[in-house]
């Protein structure tokens, strides 16, 4: 996607799915060489014997280069934005390739994160020349993770070659799916609430998550801070997008936040809203929220407004 | 550089910015008080026809401590007229207050209650003189301005109080090479914010121009913007900005919008 939101020519976003070592070397060895060929700049990451298996594999290039998992995909949106802010600020048209595996989270919750990660990579990087081959290795990776990488990918390589992948979903459709784990409102009494009528209560909002957090949460000050910058970006954009009043309901946990800002006017938000790049300021709010937390979900609130749920969780805890 | 030891105080001759009734009170109780504290003589200009509620004396409430200064005459009220506002009468009650063993002198009035008496061009003449009073004499005036009233004047209303500016969620000061900011920056005051540093860049001639921002505890994206737009001109005529010593989380906003990509600034430490 441009400006226009259409999708740049070079762009493609597509898995593979393999079963050997044998399989994973040989389409990390194609692509790369389309990718230099092409004259881009190349990318190869994994877990640190992934990267060492494909540098004995694929030797050393000037365009090429190797990375880690554990320095490059530490959390789904933080990576997913990192990739957003190289290719936005990369000073020349060259293409970048990327292939590699998103790393296996801990558990299911973990996983459906990076899921839905996959599932939003076209509405934010799309605008631009990068290609990117996301590895999923059948021995290692739970079937319930190969069904949501390929439920994520536009296309699917097979045989080295990229075909349409008929087992593709829209992001906001997946979102719904039970393997993506749509975070949702926990089933207890916020820990408190507020209803804002006009940008002077703005700063009652941010402070209520302020001392809330505070009080009954273990997350550090630095995530609070951000949380609260994203409370106040989404609850000024129900105030100006939406119609107040706008309420604002916070539940504090021990390691996470969570907060669902709803507005009173009509709705009708695209889901996929604050992924692009703000080259024009359009949605400016919703793409800094979006960095600022692990997870924004936009909705309909019951009374037929805009809901915007947000969560964080303090990875130290 | 001064501007990291700069802290917001109550003191010199200040700008309380307001937007409504409460805060004007509170902004005004709070400066009444902290002179008290310091056992200054405290003058109050009023129009004789004020409403009640708006007195001083309904202002303060009735805190025992301020019946018994208005009653000794440490806290006295000025009824408004054009003489009231010649800058050689408010000498006289002045230099009066201290030749009375006063250790300081405090004086507040609402820009409203003079521009009821005298015409707005002379106001500025006596914000003028007032300034300078108040860097020859142990005296601290709180100008209030409703935020309507100074939107179109910010340039000229920042310039002539050099103590700076007190506004509900944030406080702002001319230091050497710059401007100090504290407090919140949203969207209820980015617009101040912009006029000032448009006014403050105007009139340095320090290069780079410091924004202190160490004391800014909340920054979101419209008072992120009123950093770019308020410096824009600045940096148009090849000027540089420093914004000094951000707190992590504020730093991580200026980061995330590209604000410390931009031409002409730069985020660190100053020198």
């Amino acid at each position: 996607m441009n400006t226009l939101g259409q999708r740049h020519a070079a762009y493609s976003h597509s898995v593979l799915v393999h079963d050997t070592d044998e399989q994973l070397i040989e389409g990390t060895r194609a692509f790369v060489a389309q990718g230099l060929e092409s004259g881009g700049d190349v990318l190869v990451h994994g877990s640190r014997d992934r990267v060492d298996l494909m540098r004995d594999v694929l030797g050393s290039h000037s365009r090429l280069g190797y990375g880690l998992d554990e320095e490059l995909y530490l959390a789904p949106m933080r990576t997913l934005f990192a990739y957003q802010r190289t290719l936005a600020e990369r000073p020349s048209p060259t293409q970048l390739w990327v292939i590699g595996t998103v790393p296996l989270a801990a558990d299911l919750s973990g996983q459906a994160a990076w899921l839905r990660y996959e599932s939003v990579v076209d509405a934010a990087l799309g605008a631009y020349a990068f290609a990117a081959l996301c590895t999923y290795d059948t021995r290692t990776c739970p079937d319930s993770v190969i069904r949501g990488a390929l439920a994520t990918h536009r296309t699917v390589s097979v045989d080295l070659a990229e075909q349409d992948n008929a087992l593709y979903v829209e992001p906001a459709v997946f979102l719904e799916v039970p393997l993506a784990q749509r975070p949702e409102v926990p089933d207890t009494p916020p820990t408190d609430a507020i209803t804002i009528h006009d940008l002077d209560d703005l700063a009652a909002a941010r402070d209520l998550v302020k001392v809330r957090a505070y009080e009954q949460s273990a997350v550090s000050p630095q995530c609070i801070e951000q949380f609260r910058v994203a409370v106040t970006e989404i609850t000024s954009n129900g105030l100006f997008h939406g119609r107040p009043p706008v309420t604002v309901a916070l539940w504090a946990d021990v390691g996470r936040l969570t907060c669902l800002v709803e507005d009173s006017g009509t709705g009708h938000l695209d889901p996929m809203t604050g992924y692009r790049h703000p080259d024009h300021a359009a949605s400016l709010g919703l793409w800094a929220a979006r960095q600022l937390v692990d997870d924004l979900v936009i909705g309909c609130s019951e009374s037929g407004g805009c809901s915007v749920l947000l969560t964080l969780a303090d990875d130290q805890l | 550089m001064k501007a990291s030891g700069w802290r917001p105080g109550w003191d010199g001759h200040l700008l309380l910015i307001y937007d409504d009734e409460p805060q004007r009170r509170a902004g005004v109780a709070a400066w009444v008080r902290h002179g008290l504290g310091l056992e200054s003589k405290i003058l109050y200009t009023q129009p004789p026809d004020d409403p009640p509620d708006r007195s001083l004396p309904a202002l303060l409430g009735d805190d025992s401590g301020v019946v018994e200064a208005m009653e000794r005459g440490q806290i006295q009220v000025i009824e408004a007229d054009s003489s009231t506002y010649d800058p050689a009468f408010i000498e006289r009650l002045v230099d009066g207050a201290l030749s009375e063993g006063y250790p300081s002198v405090r004086w507040s009035g609402d820009a409203y209650t003079a521009w009821g008496v005298i015409p707005r061009s002379r106001h500025e003449g006596v914000e003028r003189a007032t300034d300078e009073l108040c860097v020859s004499r142990p005296f601290s005036v709180l100008c209030q301005y409703s935020s309507r009233a100074s939107a179109d004047a910010m340039d000229f209303l920042s310039r002539a109080h050099g103590a700076g500016l007190r506004e509900q969620r944030f406080q702002a000061a001319p230091v050497e090479g710059g401007l100090a900011v504290a407090g919140e920056l949203d969207a209820t005051n980015h617009t101040i914010l912009c006029s000032l540093l448009t006014a403050a860049t105007a009139t340095s001639r320090r290069d780079p121009f410091v924004v202190d921002l160490s004391l800014v505890d909340f920054l979101d994206l419209p008072g992120a913007r009123a950093l770019l737009f308020g410096t824009f001109d600045h940096r148009s005529g090849g000027g540089r900005v420093l914004l000094h010593a951000p707190q992590p989380h504020v730093a991580q906003l200026i980061h995330l919008l590209g604000i410390d990509k931009t031409e002409g600034i730069d985020v660190g430490e100053a020198l």
